[in-house]
């Protein structure tokens, strides 16, 4: 930009601004200064005024013709199904903890009679498994309609797998994390900790969605692990400093299909 | 924790928020994407993606500004592509602003070719158009939501204006002539209403 402070000749720029009224009085003066000096100045301040139309009132018209009614009812449903962050989620931080403490208390025992607690820490233990506890909570927010709503495309998601991909220096790209029979529908980039975690959210032809979820926290590798609650079934496993949990409200056998197809493609 | 709070803070703020500004975040998908559809994605995409990111909303600064910021990459980053890719043309000659895509909207005969004259400029100088003079932003503001310099905010600003101008004469006369009143020019309010 040339300013009028460095010219001698305000660029069109700075006329609008003049025209605009949003320029500081110094500034202002000194284009007042060239406009009186030249003719051809003027001149182009003319062409640009006639540029002007009654812009506040056309855009108000659109005001009128958004479908208002439509898009309080689309953010009506989104209500409930969606958190704030996985961090802080409310939802997540007392059952994590005890979550957390219970495992905690079970590795300990382990690494007693197991001899090997010495590979990691308690923080350590700690932070791995709450972020499972989290990520959990954050998709278990997801149902089939919140899922359904979401516009997506290959092309967008093509680019989503990649910012992925570039997020946690593994390849996530469309043909390494396709589950047979559900189709991807969302991938995007959280942070637990600080750290990157890609979330993959598949949708089966019925029921409810299914979640991919990956954190590189260097975990040492360790096979497939499953487990069902209530409702809803976890399968994870770690390979390669990347550790890997798959999450659906259904079977744990459906879910262990889509992690070892996963599982193999990836590393 | 403290923590918590202020991200139930941070959520309540953005929630509340929201509803009092889906006209205007369509308008701007209109406006950005020329399709009414799309602006309808881009609200619910936008809406989404603010209530997930609401803790890094700082309460006490604009919304709009904020979610203006959101649609813009949403739209940039995302489904601009989209649009590209479906290759309806390089010309944007079915822009809808003066259309439902079928029929043309009822509206004041001035104002609907200001919009179909607005619908003419390139994506970047209907933006700043749309914020500046629709929106009321100052350039600064605009900079901001369009992370450019302030500069070319007033550089697209003035591309527009000069190719308005230039179609001056196929407008209908402005049933305005104190428009270009001299004495008018001191304020922006004035001059663009």
């Amino acid at each position: 930009m040339t300013g009028p402070n460095d010219s001698d000749i305000p660029d069109d720029g700075n006329l609008v601004a003049y025209l605009d009224g949003a320029l500081d009085p110094d500034a202002r003066a000194l284009i007042s200064d060239a406009l009186r000096r030249s003719p051809a100045l003027r001149q182009r301040l003319t062409q640009l005024e006639s540029g002007d139309r009654p812009f506040r009132q056309a855009f108000d018209a659109l005001l009128d013709e958004a479908p208002r009614d439509r898009l309080e009812a689309m953010l009506a449903r989104m209500d409930q199904r969606t958190e704030t962050h996985i961090a802080t989620s409310p939802l997540h931080r007392p059952f994590a903890r005890l979550a957390a403490a219970v495992i905690l208390i079970a590795v300990f025992v382990a690494g007693l009679s197991g001899g090997y607690i010495a590979a990691t820490t308690f923080g350590a233990v700690e932070s791995e498994t709450n972020w499972r506890e989290a990520v959990l909570n954050y998709v278990q927010l997801y149902d089939r309609p919140t899922i359904e709503a979401i516009p997506s495309s290959a092309a967008v998601q093509a680019q989503d797998l990649a910012k992925a991909s570039r997020a946690l220096g593994l390849d996530l790209s469309a043909e390494k994390v396709a589950a047979p029979g559900a189709s991807l529908k969302l991938a995007r980039v959280l942070h637990y900790e600080g750290r990157p975690v890609a979330q993959l959210i598949y949708l089966p032809p019925r029921g409810e969605p299914i979640a991919l979820c990956v954190i590189k926290n260097g975990k040492p590798g360790y096979d497939v692990e499953a487990e069902e609650r209530d409702a809803i079934s976890l399968v994870h496993w770690a390979s390669r400093g990347y550790e890997f949990v798959v999450i659906g409200k259904t079977t744990k056998r459906k879910l262990i299909d889509l992690a070892m197809g996963v599982k193999n493609r990836l590393l | 924790m403290a923590e918590d709070d202020h991200s139930m803070v941070r959520h309540d703020a953005v929630r509340s928020g929201l509803p009092h500004l889906l006209t205007r975040l369509w308008r701007y998908g209109l406006v950005l994407s020329g399709e009414r559809d799309m602006a309808d994605e881009l609200v619910q995409a936008t809406c989404l993606r603010a209530l997930e990111r609401a803790h890094q909303f700082t309460p006490g600064t604009d919304l709009g500004h904020w979610t203006f910021k959101i649609l813009g990459s949403i739209w940039s980053n995302e489904l601009r592509a989209r649009r590209v890719r479906v290759g309806e043309g390089i010309v944007e000659a079915e822009f809808e602003l003066a259309t439902d895509g079928e029929r043309e909207i009822e509206m004041n005969i001035f104002v609907r070719q200001v919009l179909i004259e607005i619908g003419r400029l390139p994506e970047v100088q209907r933006v700043a158009v749309l914020l500046v003079y629709g929106e009321g932003l100052s350039y600064r503001e605009a900079a901001d939501v369009l992370e450019v310099p302030i500069g070319t905010v007033m550089s697209r600003l003035a591309a527009a204006r000069a190719t308005l101008g230039s179609m001056k004469q196929d407008a209908p006369p402005s049933n305005d002539e104190d428009m270009i009143d001299q004495s008018k020019l001191s304020g922006r309010d004035d001059w663009s209403e």
